[in-house]
């Protein structure tokens, strides 16, 4: 898959050998609130303690690779589901639609296939989730964190995207 | 002969004092009350490998003021912020804006103006032709001038604010080719009259401030980086319990600091609280964020 790989900074993420240290079982659907370009290069600053794996640009879908898969990502506020889970960013803003366009769609439907398949992940909400899903692991029964993201949010068509990834998976 | 020399000499010495106490005065003066926001600029001026001293030299006509509002600059006249500098002279502590346009330096300032509310710690300029900014925040690290930060304006443009350890006057100069603004800090002989701030690593909290007394609806103000730009309002009581818990998203996170605000109604209760204001980690969830000792009388707004 081709990809621009940006590095985080190694202050913003923790190395590891997954799927050996750690169970790889999840992937978390996540929206940037920013620019793509942007969000490669915060993620690449040492103040940002936090990351994803991969951010898939808007007009095109071009994905750009901040954190290796083997090790864990700073972008679901679970250290648990940080430990089990693949981040994917994806540019835009939650309240505006004209972010999620068809090329964004398909081309993260492809990478979670591609992940689906790599690591065995379960092919159901259950593994393929939001930000929001996420449970705030200091209140129980709240999700999103104690800032309770919202993210993907009103406008992520799920089942538009879990079509799409399934039919990627069988492909 | 030697009558003549002694008063060459005396007259040489007249023209010296009346000379460097003119400059004195001018260089002491301490309040204006005249809107004109910048010195007249030199448009002559030499070129020296001593930035320090031509920029020195180019503000002598300017006052130190407190004065709460101030413009100035050109319209569209640049579109970035590609550094922010700082310099320290005899008397005054100077950060320098440099502008740029197509990210080029660019020859002129933009639009600006200048808020220094009485008896605040800080300088707000606001940019509201600059869209893009190479440095979101630093430490000066001076005696009066402490640190900065660039935030994207809640309506367009960015804002970059000043702030000083404690009580200030200030000048601003325009200088251009390259544009460049600069805004000097002295301090002033008068206590602040609010407490500055809270400030974190990714949460500037201006509204409320430590040990202010609320009212409702509580307004909460400030900006931030943080992830995703989401932010969480906690207020607990005295007891550590939660009475009200937010969450608003500010208008940047990730190329500047974001600005935020909201009002919300408080629950009923009096007494002492504690306002957070942050984020969860996105590593494990931890509280990160400011927070301030507030006291809320119960009092229905």
């Amino acid at each position: 898959m081709t990809h621009l790989y940006l590095p985080a900074n190694s202050n913003n993420y923790t190395a590891a050998n997954r799927p050996y240290s750690h169970l790889i079982d999840k992937i978390i659907i996540h929206v940037t609130q920013g620019s793509w370009s942007s969000a490669l290069n915060w993620f690449q600053n040492p103040r940002a303690r936090a990351s994803a794996h991969y951010t898939v640009r808007s007009s095109d879908g071009y994905l750009g690779q901040s954190v290796a898969e083997k090790d864990i990502g700073w972008h679901a506020a679970n250290w648990s589901y940080n430990q089990t889970s693949i981040g994917i960013e994806h540019e835009g803003f939650v309240s505006d639609p004209k972010w999620f366009t068809e090329a964004m769609f398909d081309s993260s439907a492809r990478l979670s296939a591609y992940l689906v398949t790599k690591y065995g992940i379960p092919l159901d909400r259950a593994h393929i989730l939001g930000h929001n899903e996420v449970p705030d692991p200091y209140a129980p029964g709240q999700y999103g964190g104690v800032t309770n993201h919202t993210d993907p949010g009103y406008y992520w068509d799920w089942y538009k995207y879990m079509d799409y990834v399934a039919y990627y998976a069988a492909v | 002969m030697k009558l003549f020399g002694a008063l060459v000499w005396v007259g040489l010495l007249a023209v010296f004092l009346v000379t460097g106490c003119g400059q004195g005065t001018q260089k002491e003066e301490t309040e204006t009350t005249g809107s004109s926001s910048t010195a007249p600029e030199r448009q002559d001026r030499q070129e020296t490998t001593d930035e320090a001293k031509t920029i020195d030299e180019e503000t002598t006509g300017a006052s130190f003021t407190a004065t709460p509002e101030m413009s100035g600059g050109t319209e569209g006249a640049a579109d970035g912020i590609q550094g922010v500098r700082f310099e320290r002279s005899e008397g005054y502590e100077r950060a320098v804006i440099d502008f740029g346009s197509g990210g080029a330096p660019s020859a002129r300032v933009p639009a600006w103006s200048l808020s220094s509310p009485t008896g605040e710690g800080y300088a707000r300029i606001t940019l509201p032709d600059v869209d893009s900014t190479s440095v979101s925040d630093g430490s000066f690290g001076g005696s009066i001038l402490d640190n900065f930060y660039v935030v994207r304006a809640p309506d367009a443009g960015m804002f970059l604010d000043l702030f000083a350890t404690g009580a200030f006057q200030y000048r601003v100069t325009e200088l251009s080719d390259p544009g460049r603004l600069a805004i000097d800090y002295r301090p002033a002989s008068v206590e602040l009259g609010f407490p500055l701030p809270a400030q974190a690593e990714r949460t500037v909290l201006f509204e409320p401030r430590a040990g202010e007394t609320v009212t409702n609806p509580l307004r909460v103000s400030g900006y931030s980086r943080n992830f995703e730009a989401s932010n969480t309002i906690i207020l607990r009581d005295s007891n550590g319990n939660v009475l009200l818990q937010s969450t608003v998203l500010s208008n940047d996170w990730l190329d500047a600091w974001g600005y935020f605000e909201t009002s919300l109604e408080l629950p009923a209760f009096e007494g002492q609280a504690v306002l957070q204001v942050g984020t969860e980690s996105p590593r494990d969830g931890s509280f990160e964020g400011a927070e301030v000792p507030v006291t809320y009388g119960g009092e229905r707004g």
